[in-house]
């Protein structure tokens, strides 16, 4: 490569700057989208990633007409005799409705002297073990997501659940804990159980569901089918149908996304096309005094392969970084959204770095080769202007 | 849905169909220069085709780098979709879910050497004042633009073809003792006789590039290329693998083993691209071409870097696999 | 070094219409020699111009230069003569208005495979020889009308041409400097330069330098 011809074109783009700032920015923006959108993707793919790897790996639940209900908390002790279960726990949990704000917070009851069911609740406890030893009253530690919204509404050291009877059930707040999957701990409120069964109304002898410890993945399956043979009146559900279904809402996802931005390229690949073929006299003019002094069709072909080079690695530099820095250091704002859903249910979560190569790699091949291929015909009619052109 | 179209598949079918529509431009100019080219007219016509050879050459080279460029995505996308289709561990898996992935490969190959080919007659046309071989380059090009068709019927085949719900077999019974495939049978071939007919290929080939007896070191480049990746499959790959049983051409590509098999293939292209090429631009356009030294050294840089791994191993493990 | 014989052109507009432009030219300059063309405007001067650089071809007859037919030599080709052996000085001196003196002037040879520093270092010379290099870094554009001139001359010298070829060279200057630039012209003869130059300007028909004056009228030789 001839370096000349490079540092030529440099200062002929430099003329002619502002002619290309529309490609660039549109380049720009397309990169920009790509690049959100996929960065976005996965990084809310590894933080499920994470919050799957957390999850039980069966949840038995109890239907009624449809409809989930409390189960008998008796049937844990009799899921827990099945050969491959390691543990099964009843779960006192609901969906606790915050007027203030039109949030759903999740209430979680705990036993505070036993270990919980899932190891960042153990951890949690333990934390704050010294101060609620000593409660007698109803307490809570709230995510941080709540934490912040209570905050904001005034209650900075208790909180006034209303229960299902609609009686007022003060309740202190101890403390507030976060973590790296933010995503799915956000909303949570953890209270001892018999607080959790007041609030909910749920009896002694009933739960909201039964999670089910499996050491050995290879049992899941089997053990599904067993439970669903004991309790034909329950939904069986497995990890990994979590895990497929929200696989499949990514997927789809992102997939409409590249639909919407191949339709996008179609224009670019236009806009790319007029704008490289729209020659202006001045243009045609210095082509022509380039070839009337010697130079070849293909010096000119390769200037102009050079311009498209560089415009488009700059705008693909351009639309990456500034794509990584709204996703990661801004938390892309207003996109998330159209992922996570605008609803209220998970409040805040952060999105975890994670700078995929591949996805770099993808949408380069995607779009730099796309451009210098749509100027391909403008920069060869460019390169056969008469050279005679400058006599006339 | 069945159909696998993840964002890789979709991004080769864009830019094949935006390849296709260039490439049949490059076609139409290049039967009309084929029809009428004649450097001694004075016409407008001529003026006009003298202007087109260069957008179709220009289109032509584009091609050839962009092709490059998806072969290596083609092969990655393959690897990478081995997630997906069960039982499939690397780019074999893939390949032969489909009937038509084996002769898929084949082609994309083929093209690329195809392509490449051009691209030498054109330089050396391009030297000459008088463009002896524009019409033949352009001819040629008729032909090539078949196989590029031919190309993007099969991948659209092979893509529509796979199922990822099936499940496939993988390169730990495609090269198997009991493969039917014809190119497990050929990986078949006891390594006490390939591996020495590999290494006098290679000397043969040494002999023939200094002789200059183009059109058999073409012939034997060609068998050499086929040679090559046969043993690497049955022999030294089991050395890079470490593994006896391992019989693979996809898996070292892989980032556990450090990317060599682009090293690899690369360098046996290379070499093998010049050796072939300079036999068949003597049997197209009767010129010779003096490209014997980069044929000779590329695969001289293949031969040692794929004895490298079973002489390690001895120099390491005191034994043969 | 120059040779034409029996050249005609003919501009074909659509499939009937045709204008002959040029008919049966003939005439040759030998290596050192100045040659004027003269003739009004219009009569197709700058078109035999054209054809001698190879920037159009003829459509009949056999012009030769530096004993190379290039009539029929593809445009590759005869870029590469003009790279090689042409000045070119155009009547609108047809610089890129937004680039240096020394950007213009080096122009000619970025796609050589000279070094950088080389062809800079070739243009400063002539730059000097043409009183301009106190111009180096300046836009072309800022510059006057004579100064402009010399970038042009300049850029037609960097590539060491055997032949230089000039197109109405004073059309745009003012008498002082149109005879400033018949002084370089001279010294670019006695420096051994085969030199046609295309104007209607009576300024040059008595000069003594020039060898052979060729008439031109309806793009005939008179």
């Amino acid at each position: 490569m001839n370096f000349k011809l490079i540092d030529f074109t440099l200062k002929s783009l430099k003329r002619r700057l502002t002619k290309k700032l529309s490609v660039i920015f549109i380049f720009s923006l397309i990169v920009f989208l790509l690049v959100s959108v996929f960065s976005i993707s996965s990084s809310i793919k590894k933080e499920l990633e994470i919050s799957v790897n957390a999850l039980p790996e069966i949840i038995v639940q109890k239907m009624s007409g449809g409809r989930q209900t409390v189960i008998p908390v008796d049937r844990a002790y009799e899921i827990a005799t099945i050969p491959g279960v390691q543990n099964a726990y009843d779960r006192v949990w609901g969906y606790y409705y915050f007027v203030n704000d039109n949030v759903n917070f999740t209430v979680v009851g705990l036993d505070f002297d036993l270990e919980a069911y899932k190891q960042k609740y153990s951890d949690i406890i333990n934390l704050y073990a010294e101060a609620t030893d000593t409660i007698d009253a109803p307490f809570m530690i709230v995510g941080s997501g709540v934490y912040k919204m209570l905050e904001d509404n005034f209650y900075k050291n208790f909180y006034n659940f209303r229960t299902v009877t609609g009686e007022m059930l003060e309740t202190k707040i101890v403390g507030s804990f976060t973590d790296v999957s933010a995503m799915e701990t956000n909303d949570v409120i953890l209270m001892p159980v018999n607080y959790v069964r007041e609030l909910f109304d749920i009896s002694e002898n009933y739960a909201t569901d039964i999670v089910v410890r499996i050491p050995n993945p290879e049992e899941i399956e089997i053990i599904k089918q067993k439970l669903n043979s004991m309790f034909p009146d329950s939904r069986i559900v497995s990890r990994l149908d979590i895990e497929a279904s929200y696989q499949n809402i990514f997927d789809y996802k992102s997939g409409l996304f590249l639909a919407l931005l191949i339709v996008a390229f179609v224009a670019f690949f236009i806009l790319v096309y007029d704008n490289a073929s729209g020659l202006s006299i001045e243009d045609r003019r210095e082509i022509g005094i380039l070839k009337a002094v010697g130079w070849q069709v293909e010096n000119i072909l390769q200037i102009k392969f050079i311009e498209g080079s560089l415009i488009s690695l700059f705008s693909f530099f351009l639309g990456t970084g500034t794509a990584l820095f709204y996703v990661y250091i801004l938390q892309a704002p207003i996109l998330r959204n159209l992922f996570t859903g605008a609803s209220n249910l998970k409040p805040t979560f952060n999105l975890i770095p994670v700078i995929n190569f591949e996805i770099l790699i993808l949408i380069f091949i995607l779009t730099v080769p796309v451009y210098i291929l749509a100027t391909v015909i403008p920069s060869w009619k460019s390169s056969v202007i008469d050279a005679d052109e400058v006599m006339r | 849905m069945s159909v696998l179209l993840t964002p890789e598949v979709i991004i080769l079918f864009i830019e094949d169909i935006l390849l296709f529509g260039f490439n049949t431009i490059a076609f139409v100019i290049a039967y009309r220069i084929y029809k009428n080219f004649n450097l001694n007219s004075t016409s407008n016509e001529q003026y006009t085709l003298e202007k087109q050879t260069y957008l179709a050459s220009y289109i032509i080279k584009f091609s050839l780098y962009l092709k490059i460029i998806s072969f290596l995505f083609f092969v990655f996308t393959l690897d990478k979709l081995s997630n997906v289709i069960p039982g499939a561990m690397c780019g074999v898996g893939v390949t032969t879910a489909s009937d038509y992935g084996i002769y898929l490969l084949i082609f994309k190959m083929l093209n690329i050497y195809l392509y490449g080919f051009w691209l030498l007659i054109n330089n050396s046309d391009m030297k000459r004042e008088d463009f002896p071989f524009t019409k033949i380059k352009f001819k040629y090009f008729l032909f090539i633009y078949f196989f590029f068709v031919i190309e993007l019927i099969l991948q659209s085949l092979y893509f529509f073809d796979i199922n990822p719900q099936e499940l496939v077999s993988c390169c730990g019974t495609v090269f198997n003792e009991v493969s039917t495939s014809a190119v497990g049978r050929l990986t078949q071939i006891p390594n006490i006789i390939s591996v020495p007919l590999f290494y006098s290929l290679f000397l043969l080939l040494i002999f023939t590039a200094l002789k200059k007896t183009v059109l058999l070191n073409g012939v034997l480049n060609f068998v050499f290329a086929i040679i090559s990746i046969t043993t690497l499959i049955s022999f030294f790959g089991t050395y890079i693998y470490e593994l006896p049983t391992h019989h693979c051409p996809f898996c070292i590509l892989q980032s556990d083993y450090f990317y060599v098999g682009y090293l690899l293939y690369t360098l046996l292209f290379v070499g093998t691209f010049f050796g072939i090429g300079i036999a068949f631009l003597k049997y197209l356009i009767k010129i010779p071409l003096d490209y014997h030294k980069i044929s000779i050294g590329f695969n001289t840089a293949y031969v040692v870097s794929v004895s490298f791994f079973p002489i390690n191993y001895y120099l390491n493990n005191g034994v043969w696999l | 070094m120059i040779e034409l014989k029996s050249v005609d052109k003919i501009y074909s507009h659509g499939e009937h219409e045709e204008i002959g432009v040029l008919k049966n030219i003939s005439f040759s300059v030998k290596e050192n020699e100045f040659s004027l063309l003269t003739g009004p405007s219009g009569s197709g001067k700058s078109t035999i111009l054209s054809i001698v650089g190879g920037l159009s071809k003829p459509t009949n007859g056999e012009v030769i230069i530096d004993n190379k037919s290039i009539a029929k030599l593809p445009d590759k080709f005869s870029a590469l003569l003009r790279r090689e052996k042409i000045g070119f000085i155009f009547q609108k001196f047809n610089l890129i208005n937004n680039l240096s003196a020394i950007d213009n002037i080096t122009i000619p040879l970025i796609p050589t495979k000279i070094s950088k520093s080389e062809i800079e270092q070739r243009a400063e010379k002539i730059m000097t020889e043409l009183s301009i290099f106190n111009k180096r870094d300046v836009l072309v554009e800022k510059l006057s009308g004579g100064e402009q001139q010399r970038v042009a001359i300049a850029r037609a010298l960097v590539n060491e041409p055997k032949i230089i070829l000039a197109d109405e060279p004073t059309a745009n200057l003012d008498k002082k400097l149109s005879l400033d630039f018949i002084q370089i012209i001279k010294q670019l003869k006695d420096a051994g330069k085969t030199i046609l130059l295309a104007s209607h300007d009576p300024l040059f028909t008595d000069l003594d330098c020039i060898n052979n004056i060729i008439k031109i009228h309806l793009g005939e030789i008179q």
